[in-house]
C-alpha cells in the first residue's frame, strides 16, 4: 500500500500545507467557466442514478396508486397491507430477515476476523471459497439443501440408516422457517464474509501492539478498541443482509412454493402468477416493503455515522 | 358476464381478492381501451376460405412472435419447426410469459406491437374479449371444435388441454392411490404434492378437481378448499412441488399435475425412477388452452396461418406428440403415445368446467382462500 | 509477535481451538451443499439410497455439446463483465472527484448509492419493465446490465469509498504533484495501488450477483436473451443432474476467477484492504 512504502513506521505523512487552489491553477488545463463549475466527472453517475433510481421509483409510486398498475386512480392497492394475510407476509419476512442477518453478521464477523489473522495460503483458500459459495443461491441451492436434508436427503437418509435418527417426521422439517433459515443463513454467510474481512483487515496493528505494549490483555484491545472500531461496518453489514434478505425471492419460492407466507413470494404472485395479476398491488406491497428496507438502512446509516472517524 | 364484472366492481371485493388483469378495466370509465378507437385493417382475412393469400401473406411477413409457446412446452418444438418448414416462414421469436402477461402485454403494445399469436389459461378467455386484444379468425376444421371450447365470432379458440393425474413414485409408495379420497389414508403421511394453488394454474386446478370430487361445481369448490385443509390437518400434505427434479431425487412421491408433464417426466426419469400415471376415480379436469391471435399483430397472416396449422389435423398430431389431448375429436393419436396414455376407459371421471362465468368466480376464491383458510397464514 | 508472547499460553491455545472449531464448522456448512450439487450431477440414479447408484458423466456432456447452454454462458460472461465495466467507469470517476475536490458532495452521492439496497430485486426489475421495457422496447441486455450496475452500485460505492477513505488521497496526490508527476503518473502509482484491493472486492461482489442472478433475469431478459441461470432452472424440469451439473461449472469457474483476482490483486504490492496484514 502506497502509504505504507511512503511510511514504514506507519506515522501519518506531514507536508506542508498549501492551498490547493493556487495548486489546481497551475495544473489543470484552462477551460471556459461554466465547463470548470460543471462537476463533468460526477455526470455519468448522476445520469444513471436518475434515469434508473429515480424515474423507475416515481413510475412504480404513479403504478401504485392506478387500478391494476395502469386504470384510474386509486388507493385501494395500499389496503392490501391491511389484509392479514398480507400483514403477517409482511411481519415474517422482517423476522426472518433481522435473525438471519444477526446469524449471518455475528458468525460472518467472526469467520472473517479468523481469516484476517490467519496464514495468507489460508486466507487465499477461504477467499475462493467464500466467492464460489456467495455465488450459490436460488433454485440450486435450494434444491441442493432438498438433496442433503430433504424427506429423502443424503444427511436424513445417512442418520436413518446409520443411526437410526429419524428427521422425519416431526424431529426436523426442511420445509418449515427453521429449513428456510437455514437456507438464508447460507447465503447470509459468505456475503458477511465478503464485506467484512476489507473492514476488519483495517484494523491498524499499531492499535494492538500499543495495547500490549501499555500490557492490555487480548480480550481488553477488543472491548475496548477493536469492537468500537468496528461497530460501523459491522450495523452497515447488518443492514445489507438484511436487505439481502428481506428481497429473496427464488431461493424461498423454490423451497417452499406458497407453503411459507413472506412478502417477496406475495410480491412475486402479483406480478408472475397465473391467477391474480396485478402489477398495482405488485408496485404497492414493493414500495412497503422498501419503506421498511428503508428504515432499516437509515438506522443503520445513523450508527455508523458515529464511529466513522476511528477509521479516517 | 357482465354480472360477474360488475360485482368485481364492488370496491370491497376489488380491495380483497385479486381481479384478473383488466377485468375493471375494462368497465372503468377513465380507461378506454385502444380496441375502442383502432379498427382491424378490413383486408384481414376472418377465416381460411382462401389460402393462397393466407400463404401468401405470411410468407411476405417472413416472421413469426408468440407469447408463451416455448419450444419445450407440449411438444411446441415440432410444431414450430413444422410449420415453418412447411409454409417457409424465416424467423421465430418466443416469449415464455404466464396468460395474464401475454393479455396486458397485447394490450400494453397496441401503439407499437411486437407479438401476433398466445396461447392462455381458458379461464383468461373472459378476460381477453372484454379487453378487446383478439382478432377473430375460424380456421378450416372450426366446426369439428366442441361449442364449449371456442368463441362464437372466433376471438379464441381452445388448441389443446390435459388432464389432471396423480404421478407416484412406485419404489418408495405402497399401494398406489387411485382417489382424491384414499390420498386421506394415513399411508400416504407427508406424501401429496401440488403447485401453488395461490400462484399457479395447476395447482388451482387441482382444488378445482378436490371440489368435483367432493360434490363441488363451478358455482361452488368450497368441498374442494375443504378437501385440502383436511388434507393438511392429517399431515399428509408434502410443501414440495411436482417438478421433474424433486421426482428425480425422490422428494416428491406423490404428485398432483397435468398428464403431459406427467408423461414426460415418466419417459426423462426411465431408468432412474419407477413411476406410475394414475387418472383419479372420483374426480379429474381438464385444462384447456386457447390460442389468441393479436389484434394488432405485427405479422396478422402468420398468426392465422399458425392457428390454421395448429388446429389441422396435422397440427393437432403434433400436440398429441407432446402428450397433449387434442381438442379435435378424431385426431390420430401415434401409437407409441397411447401405449403410454393410462387406457382411454380412465379418463371417463375427467370433468370439463363449462360455464367460466362462474369458473372465474371460483378460480379466485381458491387464489384468495388458499393460504387464510387452508395453510391458516 | 511480542504481543502473543505476552498472553497467557492456555489462553492462547484456547483461542485457536474454539477458533478452529468455528472454521471447520462454517467450512462444513458451505461445502455440504456444494457436495451434494457434485453428487447429484454424478448420479445415475438417486432417489432411494443414501449415495447415488452409480456415477456417470452425462450431464456433464450433455451440458456442453447444447449449444444453447454455451451460448447462455457467454451471455452470462458477457452481462458480469459489462456490469463491472460500467459500474467501474460510473463509481471510481464520481468517487475520485469527490474525495480530492468536492468532499461535501459525498452524502449526496452515498445517499444515491444506497437507495438500491432498499429496492429488493423483484422490485427494481418491475420498476424497469415498466419504466422502460414495456412502453419502449428498449434492448433487453443492455437494460439487464444496466440493472445490474444498479443492483450492484451499492457494493461498488462502498468497496471503493472505503479504499479511498483508508488513504488522505488528496495530500498523497499534492505530494505527487510537489514532487512533479503529471495525471497519467498519478493515476498508475497513486490512485490504482489504493483502490486495487476495493476493486477487488467490489469486482468479486459484482461477479457473484451477476453471474447466477436469476430473479432479473427472468423477469427483464425473457426468453430473447436467456442467461446461464435461467437455462439452469429450466435443467430442472428436463433433468436435474444437468442443473446440478451446471451449477458445478459455475462454481468452477467462480473458484478460477477469484483465485486469478486475488492473485492479481496480490502481485500488485500486496495492497489494500483484502490482503493487507
Amino acid at each position: 500500500m502506497t502509504q505504507q512504502s511512503l511510511s514504514p513506521s506507519s506515522q501519518p505523512i506531514t507536508l506542508a500545507p498549501h492551498d490547493p487552489i493556487t495548486l489546481d491553477r497551475v495544473r489543470r488545463p484552462r477551460a471556459p467557466r461554466w465547463l470548470s463549475a460543471l462537476p463533468l466527472p460526477l455526470l455519468p453517475f448522476l445520469i444513471f442514478c436518475v434515469l434508473l433510481e429515480i424515474v423507475p421509483v416515481i413510475v412504480l409510486i404513479r403504478d401504485s396508486l392506478r387500478v391494476q398498475g395502469l386504470g384510474a386512480f386509486t388507493f385501494a392497492n395500499y389496503q392490501v397491507i391491511a389484509d392479514p394475510l398480507f400483514a403477517r407476509a409482511l411481519g415474517n419476512s422482517i423476522l426472518i430477515s433481522l435473525g438471519t442477518a444477526v446469524l449471518g453478521a455475528v458468525v460472518g464477523g467472526l469467520v472473517a476476523a479468523a481469516i484476517v489473522s490467519g496464514s495468507e495460503r489460508g486466507r487465499r483458500l477461504s477467499l475462493g471459497l467464500v466467492a464460489v459459495t456467495s455465488n450459490f443461491g436460488g433454485i440450486p441451492l435450494s434444491f441442493a439443501f432438498i438433496a442433503l436434508l430433504g424427506t429423502n436427503g443424503f444427511i436424513t437418509l445417512l442418520l436413518r440408516e446409520s443411526f437410526g435418527v429419524r428427521l422425519y417426521p416431526g424431529t426436523f422439517s426442511l420445509y418449515s422457517w427453521t429449513g428456510l433459515t437455514m437456507v438464508y443463513f447460507y447465503f447470509q454467510l459468505p456475503l458477511m464474509i465478503l464485506i467484512f474481512t476489507p473492514a476488519i483487515a483495517r484494523l491498524k496493528p499499531v492499535w494492538r501492539e500499543a495495547a500490549a505494549t501499555l500490557g492490555a490483555p487480548d480480550w481488553y484491545y477488543w472491548w475496548r478498541v477493536g469492537l468500537r472500531v468496528m461497530a460501523a461496518p459491522f450495523i452497515a453489514a447488518l443492514a445489507l443482509l438484511f436487505a439481502n434478505a428481506l428481497g429473496a425471492y427464488a431461493t424461498a419460492y423454490a423451497l417452499v412454493g406458497g407453503n411459507l407466507n413472506i412478502l417477496p413470494i406475495q410480491i412475486g404472485r402479483y406480478i408472475e402468477g397465473d391467477l391474480n395479476y396485478d402489477p398495482g398491488k405488485a408496485s404497492a406491497l414493493s414500495l412497503i416493503l422498501a419503506v421498511f428496507m428503508a428504515v432499516g438502512i437509515s438506522i443503520a446509516y445513523t450508527l455508523t455515522q458515529r464511529s466513522q472517524k476511528w477509521l479516517s | 358476464m357482465i354480472n360477474v364484472l360488475q360485482s368485481m366492481l364492488d370496491r370491497r371485493k376489488l380491495v380483497k381478492g385479486g381481479v384478473a388483469a383488466g377485468a375493471v378495466l375494462a368497465l372503468n370509465p377513465l380507461w378506454t381501451p385502444p380496441g375502442a378507437f383502432a379498427q382491424d385493417e378490413p383486408d384481414l382475412p376472418s377465416d381460411a376460405s382462401d389460402m393462397d393469400a393466407l400463404i401468401a401473406g405470411a410468407q411476405a411477413e417472413n416472421k413469426i412472435v408468440s407469447y408463451g409457446m416455448p419450444d419445450y412446452w407440449a411438444n411446441l418444438g415440432l410444431m414450430w419447426e413444422t410449420f415453418m418448414s412447411k409454409y417457409d416462414i424465416a424467423e421465430h421469436e418466443d416469449a415464455d410469459l404466464s396468460s395474464a402477461q401475454e393479455i396486458a402485454k397485447f394490450l400494453a403494445e397496441a401503439e407499437n406491437p411486437i407479438a401476433d399469436i398466445g396461447d392462455i389459461g381458458i379461464q383468461f378467455a373472459p378476460t381477453a374479449i372484454q379487453l378487446g386484444v383478439c382478432a377473430p379468425f375460424k380456421n378450416d376444421t372450426w366446426d369439428q371444435i366442441p361449442d364449449w371450447a371456442k368463441h362464437p365470432d372466433g376471438l379464441w379458440a381452445v388448441q389443446y388441454y390435459g388432464n389432471l393425474v396423480f404421478m407416484v413414485n412406485t419404489d418408495l409408495v405402497d399401494p398406489v392411490p387411485t382417489s382424491f379420497a384414499s390420498l386421506l389414508e394415513p399411508a400416504y403421511a407427508n406424501s401429496v404434492s401440488i403447485s401453488d394453488p395461490a400462484g399457479a394454474a395447476q395447482g388451482n386446478f387441482t382444488v378445482f378437481a378436490a371440489a368435483f370430487a367432493n360434490g363441488g361445481d363451478e358455482a361452488n369448490v368450497q368441498p374442494g378448499l375443504d378437501y385440502f385443509k383436511n388434507l393438511v390437518e392429517v399431515g399428509n400434505l408434502k410443501p414440495t412441488s411436482p417438478d421433474l427434479a424433486q421426482f428425480q431425487k425422490g422428494e416428491t412421491v406423490i404428485g398432483i399435475l397435468w398428464d403431459y408433464l406427467a408423461l414426460e417426466f415418466r419417459d426423462q426419469l426411465e431408468g432412474q425412477v419407477n413411476l406410475e400415471i394414475v387418472v383419479p376415480e372420483d374426480a379429474s379436469i381438464a385444462g384447456p388452452y386457447a390460442s389468441i391471435i393479436n389484434k394488432w399483430a405485427p405479422h396478422p397472416h402468420a398468426a392465422r396461418l399458425m392457428r390454421n396449422f395448429i388446429l389441422s389435423p396435422e397440427g393437432q398430431t403434433i400436440y398429441a406428440g407432446g402428450y397433449a389431448t387434442p381438442i379435435l375429436p378424431d385426431v390420430e393419436i401415434p401409437e407409441e403415445v397411447a401405449a403410454k396414455r393410462p387406457p382411454a376407459g380412465a379418463f371417463a371421471s375427467v370433468r370439463t368446467i363449462e360455464d367460466w362465468n362462474l369458473g372465474f368466480v371460483a378460480f379466485q376464491q381458491i387464489a384468495n382462500d388458499w393460504g387464510p383458510y387452508v395453510l391458516g397464514q | 509477535m511480542a504481543v502473543l508472547a505476552r498472553q497467557p499460553a492456555g489462553a492462547r491455545r484456547w483461542g485457536q481451538i474454539v477458533r478452529a472449531v468455528l472454521i471447520a464448522a462454517v467450512v462444513l456448512y458451505l461445502v455440504l451443499p456444494l457436495f451434494s450439487t457434485v453428487l447429484f450431477s454424478l448420479a445415475t440414479a438417486w432417489s432411494k439410497t443414501v449415495l447415488p447408484e452409480g456415477y456417470t458423466l452425462n450431464a456433464y456432456r450433455e451440458s456442453f455439446a447444447d449449444p444453447q447452454i454455451v451460448r447462455g454462458i457467454q451471455r452470462s460472461l458477457t452481462a458480469t463483465l459489462a456490469t463491472l465495466l460500467v459500474g467501474l467507469a460510473l463509481v471510481v470517476p464520481a468517487l475520485l472527484y469527490v474525495h480530492l475536490r468536492a468532499p461535501h458532495f459525498k452524502r449526496w452521492l452515498e445517499f444515491l448509492a444506497i437507495v438500491p439496497w432498499a429496492l429488493p430485486g423483484v422490485v427494481l426489475a418491475l420498476a424497469v419493465i415498466r419504466t422502460y421495457i414495456s412502453p419502449y422496447n428498449v434492448s433487453r441486455p443492455a437494460v439487464l446490465v444496466l440493472t445490474y450496475t444498479l443492483v450492484s452500485l451499492p457494493f461498488m460505492f462502498r468497496a471503493i469509498d472505503a479504499a479511498l477513505s483508508a488513504v488522505d488521497l488528496r495530500t498523497l496526490v499534492e505530494a505527487a504533484q510537489t514532487l512533479g508527476a503529471g495525471w497519467g503518473e498519478i493515476g498508475r502509482r497513486v490512485i490504482l495501488p489504493n483502490i486495487a484491493a476495493g476493486m477487488l472486492s467490489a469486482s468479486l461482489l459484482v461477479a457473484a450477483l451477476a453471474s447466477g442472478e436469476y430473479v432479473i433475469a427472468r423477469l427483464l431478459g425473457g426468453t430473447g436473451w436467456k442467461t446461464f441461470a435461467l437455462y439452469q432452472a429450466e435443467a430442472q424440469f428436463t433433468d436435474g443432474r444437468v442443473a446440478a451439473a451446471l451449477a458445478v461449472l459455475g462454481f468452477g469457474f467462480t473458484w478460477v476467477v477469484s483465485m486469478a483476482l486475488i492473485a492479481v490483486a496480490g502481485r500488485r504490492g500486496q495492497a489494500g484492504p483484502v490482503m493487507n496484514k
